[in-house]
């Protein structure tokens, strides 16, 4: 592969000095990237947990480096942890050449060879991704075509292994998918379905997933190859929509599900409704033993071939994303419903400049399961759910713009979390929390504006009540100013009621943006997508750069 | 090994060193809102400028940045005949929430979706938000990471920038 | 034309293999056990804590090994990290860990990788040693792990002899080394005292209710005799057939059951930490 890799540098180095010289007669090759650093220096703080490490300062970076000239796609990635942040896995070790692709693409053809990252349908069975600031990166690498073989109709195909830190993981992963377009199919010869003037738009696909892993263990008789097989579909009209995906695994006994043979499945449901100021979804889904990934012994984050986000509501203020939710790919049942309304400028509810209401409710709990005692593990009654209630929000937010300067939000949630159970922890039960987030914004002049968040979380389980309190002054385009304290007043351990405070600052430039900050962060989940990562406590001085070029 | 990584590095530093920038979009698959698959060489706007803004429903400052644009996008429309394209990057989990939400807002923008990041590995970004200025001959002329309250004016100007320079030529 | 039938041709080879290639089971799921004969034993080293509730899948595999591989797999439960903490009073409250578990939990960054995890003669996966986390294994794994190292050449003997007054709890232990193979500078020997099946507290989510009072916690590590790393073997190169000793004497905590304690003795390679052999010997036989 890395061969491939020097004659397609060279041919790129070639073409470039040849067209260079021509003076801009044929269109030259770009070259584009992005670069970001992340440096912290650790001390210590007994009383939040905060510890010191032996290298002082740790940091973490990368570069991507992408060539397109014509049809013709390269890029790689360097990344670099010397030594990784505290709760990145010290895995991540070193710096090295990690990601590395070379992309042709020709009308109803593209080929990629090296590192890529693919998704078939909502990522059921098969979604390679990155969440660089979450140390998630599962990129294939591989060869993976994609093709067009007529209108509406697209093929996908990929064969690889996938990325483990520095490494490959041991699986072979195979894939296919196709999905059609009834729109475009028909357009030819059905004018009213030409995707143009159609009222209503019809979208199936399927794929299907197989990996291999060599059997090495000396007891047990293993699957060398599983299966993962699944399949979409999709309604559109101009005010509703509907998708649901339907995926079904054959046995796959691994570490994750404790070495059971049973068959797995997921079914996901989506229906939305909506109009200009007024929106209604819902949402449902079921997983139950659907954790697929290339490596039966892959644990964490490691490996995975399924994405099954929760699909409860993604919280952004602190205090509500402190009990973030994650799915239970061994077996949930969850629902979800959200409506919006928005109040029109002038009406009585919406005052001078219209006021945004949204309601969100999110269940979910686990499956009503029987064991069986035998390899099969349990048997799953698809049509009941379990006695055990994971997650509950209920939650209420309004935006209310008062002037043309003032604008506040109003949030209210009570959250129900089963901490046990979704961090997969003992003696901390379930924690009941009503949440209530203030946010005030002031525009000051065109330039300048201040934000101010008060924030409560209040329980009286787990680590207590909260109160949380956020300045921040922004001059445009350039700098920000914040201040943060987080407060535990209500721990039950009284050493424990500790402030968080924290300072921050930013200087942005066109795409390239410097943060300093300092002071203490709170141990926590920090969630991008669907995934999360426990960060431990900290005390010290960060430093972020990034630029895109 | 080590060296030879080395000198695949140097390879392409010194390729961009004869390339000539000329900042065009990327070719790469995203949805539109309704689900069809839509190439992003057919972006365009007969010759008029356009923005892209990488967003997500959970992302604040993104939102913020949006609501801002939604009020002056009629004005900005008028004078210098730009179309907005916002591209969300939420996954499996947030994606069939994403038209909901914009309908919610009443946002007029070309709604892209790219669940799973590709457009915006494309356009080498990092953190949302995050806006490309592209000129009437599809050239990136301006591009900003991040949102303070008021960038939407600099953006404007640079739009207007971008609209003389193209009048001048 | 060409390169269309290329690609058709991809995908339906692709087409192929995921619907023929299911090994879908339907039973016997496990299978004969070839036990080789050899002289080298195996160290395999289960990460545990009494609140950890995943973690007695952990011991049923170590357990599973133990009578497969009768005596050729020697297995001490170290109890380390966040899950082997005590409560002050009530479940949990008895304290498991030991000082060596805690430097080889900072060491091996267990607590990260989180709980159950175990070592097979600290063996690092896919052969890189610079990361210490490495020999890191989840339970699924050592069975094949074990089986690979059992296929390997002993390096060098260990012989274990013994005199222990069961009155006033002394210990005097002997170790022999015998070198197999060359040996070199790096190469320690470390010595553990384990103590087996001790009742108390553990949380198994596998079990109604998930709190068990009298759970028996088998080979629980207490202590080493000569620190987390060991005493180096003197000489720095060691030629096939020499016989190196070392002698040991201790008294054995009251607090302890000596009727089910006894010692593990193992040499390690100190710069990479693969165990070269182990053996074990009961206080009282």
């Amino acid at each position: 592969m890395k061969k491939i890799f020097y004659v397609l540098a060279f041919i790129l180095l070639v073409n470039n000095k040849i067209t260079a010289q021509e003076n801009n007669k044929f269109s030259t090759g770009e070259i584009h990237g992005n670069f970001q650093m992340m440096a912290q220096n650790y001390l210590v703080d007994s009383t939040i947990g905060a510890k010191a490490v032996n290298e002082k300062i740790r940091m973490n970076s990368f570069a991507n480096l992408n060539f397109i000239k014509g049809n013709f796609k390269a890029g790689i990635r360097y990344e670099s942890y010397e030594k990784s942040l505290l709760g990145f896995d010290p895995r991540y070790n070193g710096s090295d050449i990690t990601y590395r692709y070379a992309t042709y693409t020709n009308d109803d053809l593209e080929f990629t060879i090296g590192n890529f990252y693919e998704q078939f349908g909502s990522g059921l069975i098969f979604r390679s991704y990155e969440e660089r600031g979450l140390g998630i990166d599962n990129a294939m690498d591989g060869i993976r075509v994609k093709y067009k073989p007529t209108n509406g109709v697209y093929l996908k195909g990929i064969v690889g292994k996938q990325r483990f830190y520095f490494t490959k993981g041991e699986g072979i992963v195979r894939g296919l998918d196709a999905e059609f377009n009834l729109n475009e199919i028909f357009s030819n010869f059905l004018p009213e379905f030409n995707p143009a003037n159609a009222r209503y738009t019809y979208i199936l696909g399927g794929s299907m997933v197989g990996k291999y892993q060599a059997d090495n263990d000396p007891i047990r008789i293993l699957p060398e190859n599983v299966a993962a097989f699944s399949g979409r579909f999709n309604f559109i009209s101009d005010k509703f929509n509907f998708y649901t995906e339907y995926a079904n695994k054959i046995n796959d006994p691994s570490l994750t599900n404790g070495f059971i043979y049973k068959k797995g499945e997921a079914l996901f449901l989506s229906a939305n409704y909506s109009v200009k100021g007024f929106s209604l979804s819902a949402s449902a889904k079921r997983v139950d033993n659907m954790d697929f990934r290339s490596d039966r012994n892959a644990d964490v984050n490691n490996l995975t071939l399924s994405f099954l986000p929760a699909i409860s509501k993604q919280h952004t203020y602190a205090l509500p994303a402190f009990y973030p939710y994650a799915t239970q790919p061994l077996g949930e049942l969850g629902e979800q419903f959200e409506v919006s309304y928005n109040f029109k400028k002038g009406s009585k509810l919406g005052g001078k400049y219209g006021t945004l209401v949204t309601f969100n409710f999110s269940n979910a709990t686990n499956l009503d399961t029987t064991q069986t005692g035998n390899e099969q593990g349990y048997s799953a009654n698809f049509w009941s759910k379990g006695k055990t209630l994971l997650y509950r929000d209920l939650n209420l937010e309004v935006v209310k713009k008062l002037s043309p300067k003032l604008k506040t939000t109003y949030t209210y949630m009570y959250q129900v979390f089963n901490k046990d159970k979704v961090q997969n922890v003992s003696g901390y039960g379930t924690v009941y929390a009503h949440i209530a987030v203030f946010e005030t914004q002031y525009k000051i002049s065109s330039k300048n504006t201040f934000r101010a968040e008060l924030q409560s979380l209040r329980t009286k389980q787990d680590f207590g009540d909260w109160a949380v309190a956020l300045a921040e002054y922004t001059v445009s385009p350039h700098w920000f100013f914040a201040a943060l304290d987080q407060y535990n007043y209500g721990n039950a351990k009284e050493e424990k009621r500790a402030h968080y405070f924290s300072g921050s600052f930013g200087y942005t430039k066109n795409a390239t943006r410097f943060i300093l900050g300092y002071g203490k962060q709170r141990e926590g989940y920090l969630c991008v997508g669907g995934v999360c990562r426990l960060i431990p406590a900290s005390y010290g001085l960060s430093l972020s750069i990034s630029s895109t070029f | 090994m080590k060296a030879n990584k080395i000198t695949l590095i140097l390879l392409f530093i010194f390729s961009v060193l004869c390339v000539n920038a000329q900042d065009k979009l990327p070719a790469v698959n995203v949805k539109t809102i309704d689900g069809a698959t839509f190439n992003t060489a057919n972006i365009n706007n007969n010759g008029q400028p356009i923005i892209i803004d990488f967003w997500a429903t959970w992302c604040k400052p993104c939102v913020q940045e949006l609501t801002a644009i939604s009020d002056l996008y009629e004005d900005w429309q008028k004078t210098t005949g730009v179309k907005i394209y916002a591209v969300s990057i939420d996954d499996a989990r947030n994606s069939a929430r994403v038209k909901p939400f914009v309908n919610a807002r009443g946002w007029e923008y070309q709604i892209l979706l790219d669940p799973n990041a590709d457009l915006k590995r494309a356009m080498n970004v990092g953190d949302i938000p995050h806006t490309f200025l592209i000129n009437g001959k599809g050239e990136i002329i301006f591009q900003h990471a991040g949102y303070a309250p008021g960038d939407e004016n600099e953006l404007y100007e640079k739009l207007l920038e971008s609209i003389k320079a193209n009048a001048v030529k | 034309m060409k390169m269309k039938n290329i690609i058709l041709f991809f995908y339906s080879f692709l087409v192929v293999i995921a619907i023929s290639a299911c090994d879908e089971i339907t039973g016997p799921y496990t299978e004969d056990v070839n036990v080789t004969e050899g002289g080298r034993k195996i160290l395999l080293e289960d990460f545990t804590g009494h609140e950890c509730g995943n973690c007695p899948n952990g011991g049923l595999e170590a357990a599973k090994l133990d009578s497969i591989y009768k005596g050729r797999v020697i297995v001490v439960a170290t109890h380390c990290s966040f899950f082997a903490d005590t409560n002050k009073s009530g479940k949990f409250s008895y304290n498991f860990k030991t000082p060596v578990g805690d430097e080889l939990d900072q060491f091996f960054s267990i607590e990260t990788a989180g709980l159950p995890k175990g070592m097979v003669n600290r063996q690092a996966k896919d052969g890189d040693y610079s990361i210490y986390s490495n020999r890191l294994l989840n339970y699924t794994e050592w069975a094949s792990s074990v089986a690979m190292e059992l296929n390997k050449e002993a390096a060098v003997n260990l012989n274990l002899s013994k005199n222990y007054d069961t009155l006033n709890r002394s210990l005097s232990l002997d170790v022999e080394v015998e070198y197999l193979t060359k040996g070199n500078i790096n190469q320690q020997l470390v010595v553990y005292l384990v103590e087996d099946s001790v009742i108390n507290w553990q949380k198994w989510y596998g079990h109604i209710p998930e709190d068990i009072p009298n759970f028996a916690h088998r080979h629980v590590l207490r202590k080493s005799l000569n620190g987390t790393w060991g005493d180096r073997l003197s000489g720095s190169i060691k030629s096939v057939g020499q016989v190196i000793s070392k002698s040991f004497n201790t008294t054995i905590s009251s607090k302890y059951n000596q009727k089910h304690c006894y010692i593990v003795a193992f040499v390690q390679n100190n710069l990479t930490k693969e165990i070269l052999q182990v053996e074990e010997i009961k206080l009282i036989e």
